[in-house]
């Protein structure tokens, strides 16, 4: 599976404001944030905030990393 | 199974003095119930869907929730319960669990025959009466939970559910709407209001920063509610006062 990632700054008042856009085949995946220190124990983990596409909604929201995100997408 | 257990259905009694003008002898005739008493720890399920049920469940102390899951897993709470509610009054008619029961909190619960319930709101109209109003009680709380998950904005919803679960504990005589201590964790939270639990800490954070809450782990401090109402488009009317 071949993705391409864009580091992108949410807009907004969350304090999760750094993100990635996730690219598949040049169409728009996903939106990936990276959890602030409000989070305690998931702070620095990736966390869906948009999925697009014909997979199952994910049961675990966060990552512990993008590799891991590519693990999940790939059993989906 | 016992009976006049040290008014141990005093909670039950009155909620649903709340809820119709009970005479004396209807309260003797509820605490003349049989039932037993059982312990329940957090998260213990009481009701699974499916279940055919014989006694009902009336909780005396800690927090229960009802839920329902989709065939993938995925949970929605649909209320939250105190003390003194009856957890599945509409087992005296229908005999299949449509959805789960299940504590929060360790609780303490008596388990009343569905027969005995039955014959009492019989027997007794105010009591009866107490039950009909208990069932659309209920039912005007989910349709304002329905217009919650399907229509209000993530801080409405947070708001929204803290703003009841406070006129709910008050109107239980369990203390004060400015300062509780939430039983739910943010995962529950979320379940209830179809968010995840990282938008549901996402938003209490926000709440604080904008100085309607105050928060210290699970203690909640409404410090301003009138601006909490209006965020939340609360309007506690479709609590009827009973609830």
């Amino acid at each position: 599976m071949s993705l391409s990632y864009q580091t992108v700054t949410l807009d907004g008042d969350i304090p999760d404001r750094q993100a990635r856009l996730v690219f598949r085949h040049c169409g728009l995946l996903a939106v990936l944030s990276c959890l602030s220190e409000i989070h305690e124990d998931l702070a620095g983990q990736w966390f869906i905030e948009a999925l697009f596409g014909d997979q199952p909604p994910p049961v675990k929201q966060t990552f512990q990393s993008l590799d891991e995100f590519e693990a999940w997408l790939s059993q989906g | 199974m016992s009976a006049n257990d040290n008014d141990a259905l005093a909670p039950v009694i009155r909620k649903l003095g709340r809820l119709a003008a009970l005479q004396p002898a209807d309260c003797d005739a509820i605490r003349s119930l049989p039932f037993r008493t059982r312990s329940a720890a957090a998260n213990q399920f009481l009701v699974r869907e499916g279940d055919q049920i014989t006694e009902c469940c009336i909780l005396l102390k800690g927090y229960a929730c009802r839920h329902k899951t989709t065939s993938s897993g995925a949970r929605q709470i649909v209320s939250f319960h105190l003390p003194g509610d009856i957890l599945d009054l509409q087992h005296i008619l229908l005999a299949r669990a449509d959805h789960n029961l299940q504590t929060i909190t360790a609780a303490t619960l008596a388990w009343v025959p569905t027969s005995e319930l039955k014959r009492l709101g019989q027997e007794r109209p105010a009591v009866g009466d107490a039950f009909w109003r208990d069932t659309l009680v209920d039912a005007s709380i989910f349709r304002e939970w329905v217009l919650n998950v399907g229509r209000r904005d993530a801080k409405s919803r947070i708001a929204h559910m803290l703003c009841e679960f406070a006129a709910r504990r008050e109107v239980a005589g369990l203390g004060s709407p400015e300062r509780f201590e939430l039983p739910m964790t943010q995962e529950q939270i979320g379940d209830a209001t179809g968010m995840t639990s990282v938008h549901v800490n996402r938003m209490l954070h926000e709440l604080a920063n904008s100085g309607v809450i105050a928060r210290n782990k699970r203690e909640v401090e409404i410090t301003d509610w009138a601006r909490m109402r209006a965020i939340a488009d609360f309007d506690p009317a479709y609590l009827h006062a009973a609830a």
